[in-house]
């Protein structure tokens, strides 16, 4: 899950500081209470909740790099991915308790650091957090190994040899704030192919990675060791140059000009999984508008698009309607906008910036004005403020990204050519395409949506939801990282030229000989 | 949404004596708010909890309305019938009587006792709460009622009444006798110019109560809504500001869903 431009440094507004409990928010196992104590200190507050972090400099990451690689070669390197699998399993199964310490502390202090309203992260978490179940991080490594037994040793390979696959020793990975829990995948991906892990965390969500971090190191602390978790502000190039210098590979979660920040700074040749600005959207085909279902299709199309404000880039931006259903287009709009209001009321949208308000208002009055005198456009919002807006636009000019916190077109449609042509200026950023429609068109859906560039296909109402293993942005995810040691067919077959019996002379056994 | 936003404030009460029965939280919270925000002098009875009263005191006072707190336990009838002497001689007569006070009552689907392990006492408990407080409020308020001729009574049920989508056995058997007690009242004393209506919720959340329900089971009690979402504390004060008001003033023996259209009677 990546962000929009304008979500690299999420627009929450914090309060003034307040003064509470200093929590940690940092994660450094690797370091003695000696070398902690020596080390300079900042508390920053976020909407509330104050935390302590360690001032970053290139000598620290220096010598957290170094701690991690040593570490990563004692107790990761050969550890078998199944040993990791069951241990993370075992987290995640920790986690799926309600009661569960570090759950609580998430589900009480997410939601003063990001602003989310406190159900919309606590289901959240929940609905996140068990795709990593343990039969689904299998399902994840299968997705991306034939046999996962290639992160352990040898083994054959289509090509009549052997292969194996061996991560990176060390990754840098840059989190991604906009969505709480998202960091988690991007640690385990890092584990599950044996590497460790310097977390830079996010501005807009520092937290939740570390908490994180904590559950594992309770229940397996060597790998947990694995692990370091630092905030830094993004873009210092002597901390970063420290961290890629000793990373043999760098992933980094953000908005366009972060991503192009990073890479334009990676040394020559280190491998980059770069999850960058991307943009979703929804086919509702006539099928859902059925007059039993289509009240049901907007629900599931409110939650797609209000669930974490619609900061991810799973959320889509607008939704392109199939004409000839029971309902117009326009009555489904009008069953959207009632059930986005209803979703605001249970799960209120974070409190916005004078800048981001001012976007949906600029948003707003440019359609109001053109509704007046033309059938075409209708626009539906929040009765006060700017909680929701669903704008209803017949005859858009192109695709048109929303601002996002809430903010979703509408657009009538033929049917897919009309998709694909309004979605092809967008091609290179497209990523989820939720669809509504009979099974029997899904196959024509997909080979449209593909061609459209979208690199993920799933049920309207699921879109915040990917399932386990999915080519997050059309890749796969394992695999970027690791490197990829083949021993051919062909050696082997020809080692056996050197066989030692046929090369070493042989033993003398003069008794056996005799008989 | 802040409360005066949501169901306004007037002096359309500004001549009504109001007992709210259990109002230090929840719906009766919101419901002496919603009373005091509209001119009436609101009692907040309560049983334990006297922080949260005095904070809907100050809610009410802060909405322009006059309010006090007032600890009385509803199944006791003489702290009842001292409560509600007191309240007559420092405000008059009270002339508005709200029953929302219940035995405390968990409503978790999951550790609800079942048709084949409930004890007769859980009933008893429940009958002696929702039934037995509101005879007790009833009948201490009743002389005053008559005096003046245009006494309201207004009684919480349920809509599991009509649609026991979870069995409450104990729970929702009370609320349905109460229901049965309102009707009788309010055939007795309609000639007396007062009148007795119930109004019936749906699940309402959040409240203490609703927090043991599951995510799941409220999607699907949402999905199954014709307005598809569940009650707020504000929705029931809506329409128990309704009853109290001049606005129903022909109506009696009634009863109020307010599920959003789950149960249609």
């Amino acid at each position: 899950m990546t962000v929009g431009p304008e979500q690299g440094t999420p627009g929450r507004i914090s309060d003034p500081p307040v003064e509470g409990p200093v929590l940690d928010g940092f994660f450094l196992p690797q370091l003695s209470q000696t070398e902690l104590d020596e080390l300079a200190w900042e508390t920053r507050s976020w909407g509330g909740v104050v935390l302590r972090m360690p001032v970053v400099t290139p000598h620290l990451i220096d010598l957290v790099c170094q701690r991690l690689l040593q570490i990563q070669a004692d107790h990761l390197a050969e550890r078998p991915v199944m040993d990791i699998v069951e241990i993370l399993g075992r987290v995640i199964t920790r986690w799926s308790d309600p009661d569960y310490y570090w759950r609580r502390q998430a589900e009480e202090l997410l939601p003063v650091v990001t602003g989310y309203a406190p159900d919309m992260v606590r289901r959240g978490l929940k609905d996140y957090l068990k795709t990593f179940r343990r039969d689904r991080l299998l399902r994840f490594l299968s997705q991306d190994f034939e046999n996962p037994l290639v992160l352990d040793g040898f083994q054959p390979n289509r090509a009549q040899g052997r292969s194996r696959a061996y991560g990176p020793r060390l990754t840098t990975q840059i989190f991604a704030g906009n969505v709480p829990g998202l960091p988690v995948w991007n640690l385990i991906c890092g584990l599950l192919v044996k590497s460790a892990t310097l977390g830079k965390s996010a501005s807009g969500e520092p937290l939740f990675p570390v908490l994180f971090a904590r559950s594992i190191a309770e229940e397996d602390p060597a790998l947990a060791a694995c692990l370091a978790i630092l905030h830094w502000p993004g873009g210092n190039k002597e901390v970063e140059r420290a961290a890629f210098t000793h990373s043999e590979a760098v992933t980094a979660t953000g908005g366009r000009a972060a991503i192009e920040s990073v890479a334009a700074r990676l040394p020559p040749g280190m491998p980059f999984v770069p999850y960058g600005h991307k943009v979703s959207f929804a086919v509702i085909g006539r099928e859902a508008l059925a007059l039993n279902r289509y009240t049901e299709t907007a629900r599931r199309a409110a939650h797609d698009a209000s669930q974490y404000d619609q900061q991810g880039c799973l959320s889509p931006h607008c939704l392109f309607i199939e004409r000839g259903g029971a309902v117009d287009p326009k009555t489904f709009a009008a069953a959207l906008a009632a059930e986005m209001s209803r979703f605001e009321r249970s799960k209120p949208r974070a409190r916005l910036t004078l800048e981001e308000s001012a976007g949906i208002e600029r948003v707003r009055s440019s359609y109001e004005f053109r509704a007046y005198n033309d059938d075409t456009i209708e626009l539906f919002t929040s009765d006060t403020g700017t909680g929701w807006t669903v704008i209803y636009e017949e005859e858009p000019e192109r695709f048109e990204a929303s601002p996002l916190n809430r903010l979703l077109r509408v657009h009538p449609v033929d049917g897919m050519d009309d998709v694909e042509r309004l979605a092809a200026p967008v091609r290179r950023y497209l990523q989820t395409a939720g669809v509504a429609c009979s099974p029997d068109r899904l196959d024509d859906w997909a080979q449209a949506l593909g061609r459209c560039g979208v690199d993920r296909i799933c049920a309207v109402g699921q879109m915040p939801e990917p399932a386990a293993g999915w080519h997050h942005d059309g890749r796969g995810n394992l695999t970027a990282l690791v490197r990829w040691v083949d021993i051919e067919g062909a050696a082997e077959a020809a080692l056996e030229h050197y066989d030692p019996e046929w090369t070493l002379p042989a033993r003398q056994d003069p008794a056996r000989r005799q008989l | 949404m802040s409360f005066g936003e949501s169901l306004g404030t007037s002096d359309l009460l500004r001549d009504r004596v109001a007992i709210v029965t259990g109002s230090s939280r929840g719906i009766g919270a919101a419901i002496a708010r919603a009373l005091g925000a509209h001119g009436a002098t609101v009692v907040v009875n309560y049983l334990q909890n006297r922080e949260a009263a005095q904070q809907v005191v100050k809610d009410v006072e802060a909405l322009g309305g006059r309010a006090e707190a007032y600890p009385a336990d509803v199944t006791d009838p003489q702290a009842v019938a001292t409560m509600v002497a007191e309240v007559t001689e420092r405000f008059g007569s009270v002339n508005l009587l709200v029953n929302n006070a219940l035995r405390s009552y968990t409503f978790n689907p999951l550790t609800r006792s079942t048709a084949w392990d409930i004890p007769w006492q859980d009933y008893q408990n429940q009958f002696q709460g929702s039934v037995g407080g509101a005879y007790n409020l009833c009948r201490s308020v009743l002389p005053g009622m008559k005096t003046t001729g245009d006494g309201r009574i207004i009684n919480l049920v349920t809509d599991l009444i009509e649609r026991p989508s979870i069995p409450y056995h104990d729970y929702t058997t009370a609320k349905t006798a109460l229901l049965g007690f309102s009707r009788n009242l309010a055939s007795e004393l309609g000639p007396l110019g007062i009148t007795v209506n119930c109004v019936a919720p749906g699940l309402v959340y959040p409240t203490d109560s609703s927090h043991a329900t599951t995510d799941q089971q409220r999607d699907e009690l949402e999905a199954v809504t014709p307005l598809r979402r569940l009650a707020t504390p504000e929705d029931v004060a809506g329409s128990v500001l309704f009853f109290a008001s001049k606005w129903s003033s022909f109506v009696t023996g009634a009863c109020l869903f307010v599920d959003g259209g789950l149960v249609m009677k």
